[in-house]
């Protein structure tokens, strides 16, 4: 079995305005705030020691650093977790290994690769101040020092994330900025559209207006189209890749493939069982890496969470590929549900039978939570 | 005892005027109630009623009073329902006294509601007791409020009696005078029964119980009675008065005030205002002023919930065990399901059905916009009346429509007079006159189409006038209007819960109104949806909803797709709370926010 292992690092130096997801505010020049990671990295360890074993067969083909602040760890640290998968399953050689990067932990970077990271996501965001200041980021915002050190690592593939669809955001800035990503080497971008959580601190001063949807969507189509003509394929709602550069691990969530989550409050797939860690830092710790309990689901969960997943796809999902990974075939009341969105043109439909595949069309994009609602309506 | 030691009185007064503080006083001087398990306002027996401080139904009860110049005495007091929508109960009630209390707030002055109770104490040929109420409160205006009473009400200001009903100063004197000034009662034990049925209420037990007064003739247990209006004969099993529970007695005799168990299944039986004789020898005419009250107000009560359906059957069937005048039909809108369509003595019975079905049922509901019943002329000389504005036939066929106009006495402090102008021609109303009841305040009489009166009249008179002015109506009679029904239309589909009759030269602004607000609550769909207002094929106001160009949520985490579930969970969860009209999904709350009407 082919595996995908997450390494969850819910801590960051001090939490995004934004942000809704848990996670703890660690010091890094402090004694402490060393000692802490220190100690989440041997649970790590630990976890992974009593969790790969019970996967016998299992390949490690890709591996994922997210956060959170994954950056904050120490590039020991990062090696010495590697080793551990090493110890405990077979890694793939060429194994995709991803860790995600802050501004400020740029210089960081040709040491991870050292450790054996072989992608590195610069968390961006934004390189306007005054939208960095809009949206309470904490990270530094990433200036050109940044850039340079981040970029001139060779022999990792450079990916950056970034958030489109802030109230006030101007197009040509985020178009100029994705376009100084493009020539500095970037294959991989992840442009996300700005959503305003609820009991966030940016909720309670960031209302989106009446027209708030239709500029985020005419920001997003900016990004569609200009990352289209660099040669960019936009194969995810939120993912664009110089082809051959897909995030394979992310790859995993949303083709039903197998994960293991390490760390508190990290999630993992196993033969179509869901298990999430607890959630606490604290209560990892003291549990040694060993707390966790099923997701029990419903029994249509299956094929509702494939089609949720495999519908952001930009290449859809096909009918014999969720045949066999899902066990589920469509049934006639969904069928019609497709046919009717295919003729309001929000879903494009090729093939009959188990050949057939679904997917978005660009309006589609745009409208995605409802179609792929409309869809999986009556499983729920 | 002799008839000459029976009081029968009961105490009529403008809401909030202190009449469920004063019976409780008077009750309290009578020594029914051990302290201790003394309530305030002892005779508003529902909770709704105490927090309204209104009196729903009607309550009486039997005192022992004893005279301080001597003399043992015979107390009955009939509590009347408060409001305008029950004018028909309270001269029933009035019906069964020989006097009143005629209570004015000396902090309010008199109010619409003291002359609208005036005229019915008047019509029933009742000794008037005017009682000057919260003297005790420094803004009380005892010679204003005798002013009032002089020239508004007509009565001589010397009988004023002056009490704090709060404090108790005055009661004792209030007491004595009751005795000096209203009558005794009069009537023949010897002649044929003839009792007046002024209110009943359902018991579990003992199914209906009427409360009568008995004029002429006597009752006992074992009589066969007949009820004059319906010729229905019941076998009494029970007869007795009213003190804190019933107390049983032999039998009832002229003057007294009591109740009959006679095996009724339900009040429904039990017709306010008819006359009670005995089956084997029965009197020979009825008592006058009976009357068979019709309902004035309908609307569509839906559960907001369509699996509630039978629930509200089952409470409906409850409520109206206990009150007569509430009638309902089996109902069914396209846009709201399965419901009722229900007639109303009038706006606060509506409120008050409502509220207990909420209240005591734990039921949601959505409620139509209140509607009045229209007199329909078709071109073919056939007449009808609709109460539902689905019903109204179309207008090409239609010769005539009239409409219900009610008699309305406005009383108010002089200043809000301009306002109240305006708002009454903006409503349609017809001034007939204006009398000073004092320096202060006027009284103001309209003609008023009922229909603008069940649209929130009362809320915006109050507004405009900060609370001070006071309204009553009665009903006159039907007049031609130019009435049209304004359908509303969501993407094309008309919305049957929301078609509503109005007056031609309002309809534009009602349609506009409700459009208006449907474009704020319908959510954006993946397409455009025109909101429409017509009459017939043409359209009188038109708004769009602008179709989303964006429902897109970010990423997964790390592998984390609970959010994602939960945000399909929490959509499936939204849409059962969805009404689908077309292909358009309304919320629920659509019904109840377009129908609260501002």
């Amino acid at each position: 079995m082919k595996l995908g292992v997450y390494i969850h690092v819910p801590f960051c130096r001090r939490k995004c305005d934004y942000c809704s997801f848990y996670s703890v505010p660690v010091d890094t020049l402090s004694p402490e705030g060393r000692a802490g990671l220190e100690a989440y990295t041997r649970t790590i360890i630990s976890e992974a020691s009593m969790r790969l074993p019970q996967l016998p067969g299992a390949v490690i083909d890709t591996v994922y650093f997210g956060g959170g602040t994954p950056s904050m760890l120490e590039p020991r640290q990062v090696e010495n977790v590697l080793s551990s998968l090493r110890g405990w399953a077979d890694v793939e050689p060429g194994a995709e290994v991803t860790i995600e990067v802050n501004p400020e932990d740029s210089g960081k970077v040709s040491a991870f690769r050292d450790a054996g990271a072989s992608r590195a996501v610069l968390g961006i965001q934004t390189f306007d101040p005054g939208m960095h200041r809009a949206i309470g980021r904490s990270s530094s915002l990433c200036g050109d020092d940044h850039l340079d050190s981040f970029f001139s690592v060779k022999g990792i593939v450079h990916c950056a994330d970034m958030i489109a669809g802030i109230p006030g955001q101007d197009r040509a800035g985020l178009v100029a900025g994705l376009d100084r990503l493009c020539s500095l080497g970037a294959k991989h971008l992840s442009v996300y559209l700005l959503s305003i959580e609820k009991s966030t601190p940016l909720a309670s001063r960031m209302k989106p207006g009446p027209g708030a949807g239709e500029e985020q969507r005419a920001l997003f189509e900016a990004v569609m189209d200009f990352l289209a003509g660099r040669g960019f394929s936009h194969y995810e709602i939120s993912n664009f890749a110089i082809p051959g550069f897909e995030s394979r691990h992310n790859m995993k969530y949303w083709k039903f493939m197998p994960y293991l989550g390490l760390g508190p409050g990290a999630h993992s797939f196993i033969d179509g069982r869901r298990i999430m860690n607890v959630t606490g830092a604290v209560e990892y710790a003291c549990s040694g890496g060993f707390s966790y309990e099923e997701d029990v689901r419903g029994k249509n969960s299956a094929a509702v969470e494939y089609l949720m997943t495999g519908l952001r796809l930009l290449e859809g999902v096909s009918v014999g590929d969720m045949e066999s990974r899902a066990g589920f075939r469509l049934t006639p009341g969904m069928l019609a549900r497709i046919d009717s969105l295919e003729k309001r043109g929000l879903v494009a439909v090729s093939g009959t039978g188990v050949d057939m595949t679904v997917r978005l069309s660009r309006e589609g994009i745009f409208l995605s939570d409802g179609v792929i609602y409309e869809i999986v309506e009556e499983l729920l | 005892m002799n008839l000459e030691n029976v009081r029968n009185f009961s105490i009529i007064a403008h809401i909030d005027h202190g009449k469920s503080t004063l019976a409780d006083r008077i009750i309290e001087a009578c020594n029914l109630v051990d302290p201790r398990d003394r309530k305030e306002q002892m005779l508003d027996t529902m909770d709704i009623e105490r927090e309204r401080g209104i009196t729903i139904k009607s309550n009486t009860i039997t005192l022992n009073y004893e005279s301080r110049k001597g003399g043992h005495y015979i107390f009955n007091l009939i509590d009347t329902p408060g409001h305008v929508d029950f004018t028909y109960e309270v001269s029933r009630a009035l019906a069964a006294c020989d006097g009143v209390l005629l209570l004015v707030d000396a902090t309010q002055g008199v109010e619409a509601q003291t002359i609208a109770n005036l005229y019915l104490a008047l019509e029933n040929d009742l000794a008037i007791l005017p009682v000057i109420n919260k003297i005790d409160v420094i803004s009380a205006d005892v010679e204003s409020t005798k002013e009032g009473i002089e020239k508004s009400l007509g009565l001589d200001p010397q009988d004023a009696v002056p009490v704090s009903a709060k404090t108790g100063v005055g009661v004792a004197d209030l007491l004595e005078r009751i005795i000096e000034f209203i009558p005794p009662p009069k009537g023949d034990d010897s002649a044929r029964l003839k009792a007046l049925i002024f209110d009943s209420y359902f018991d579990k037990y003992q199914g209906a119980v009427i409360k009568v007064r008995i004029y002429d003739g006597t009752v006992k247990k074992g009589d066969v009675i007949k009820f004059m209006s319906t010729g229905n004969t019941y076998e009494v099993t029970e007869v007795g008065v009213f003190r804190i529970d019933l107390e049983k007695r032999k039998e009832l005799i002229p003057g007294d005030v009591g109740y009959i168990i006679a095996g009724i299944k339900s009040v429904v039986d039990t017709k306010i205002g008819d006359t009670v004789t005995l089956a084997k020898d029965p009197a020979s005419e009825p008592l006058t002023g009976f009357k068979d009250v019709k309902p004035m107000v309908f609307s569509g009560l839906y559960p907001m919930y369509s699996d509630d359906y039978d629930n509200l059957k089952d409470a409906l069937y409850k409520l109206k065990l206990n009150d007569a005048s509430l009638i309902f039909e089996p109902d069914n809108s396209f846009a709201l399901g399965f419901g009722f369509r229900c007639g109303y003595l009038g706006l606060l019975h509506m409120e008050i059905v409502q509220e207990r079905l909420e209240r005591e049922f734990d039921l949601a509901l959505v409620t139509t916009a209140p509607s009045v019943k229209y007199r329909i002329t078709l071109t073919g000389g056939h007449v009808m009346t609709i109460d539902n504005p689905v019903k109204m036939p179309d207008l090409s066929t239609v010769e005539l429509i009239e409409e219900p106009f009610v008699d309305a006495t406005i009383v108010t402090p002089t200043d809000y007079v301009g306002n109240i102008m305006t708002l009454v021609s903006e409503n349609r109303g017809v001034h007939k006159n204006m009398e000073y009841i004092d320096q202060r305040r006027v009284q103001l009489h309209y003609e008023l189409p009922l229909a603008e009166i069940v649209f929130n009249f009362y809320d915006k008179l109050k507004s405009i006038s900060r609370g001070y002015a006071s309204f009553d109506y009665e009903l006159k009679d039907f007049r031609p209007s130019d009435m049209v029904r304004v359908d509303i239309l969501v993407n094309g589909e008309p919305v049957d819960a929301l078609s509503f009759i109005v007056h031609r030269d309002k309809s534009r602004v009602r349609g506009k109104d409700i459009i208006t607000k449907l474009k704020d609550i319908i959510p954006r769909h993946q397409f455009k949806i025109p909101l429409q207002a017509a009459i017939g094929a043409s359209i009188i106001a038109r708004e769009n909803i602008s179709p989303t160009r964006k429902d897109v949520t970010a990423k997964c985490y790390g592998g984390d797709i609970t959010r994602k579930r939960k945000l399909l969970e929490k959509q499936k969860e939204g849409k059962k709370r969805m009404k689908q009209i077309g292909s358009v999904e309304v919320p629920q709350e659509a019904f109840l926010t377009i129908l609260k009407i501002e």
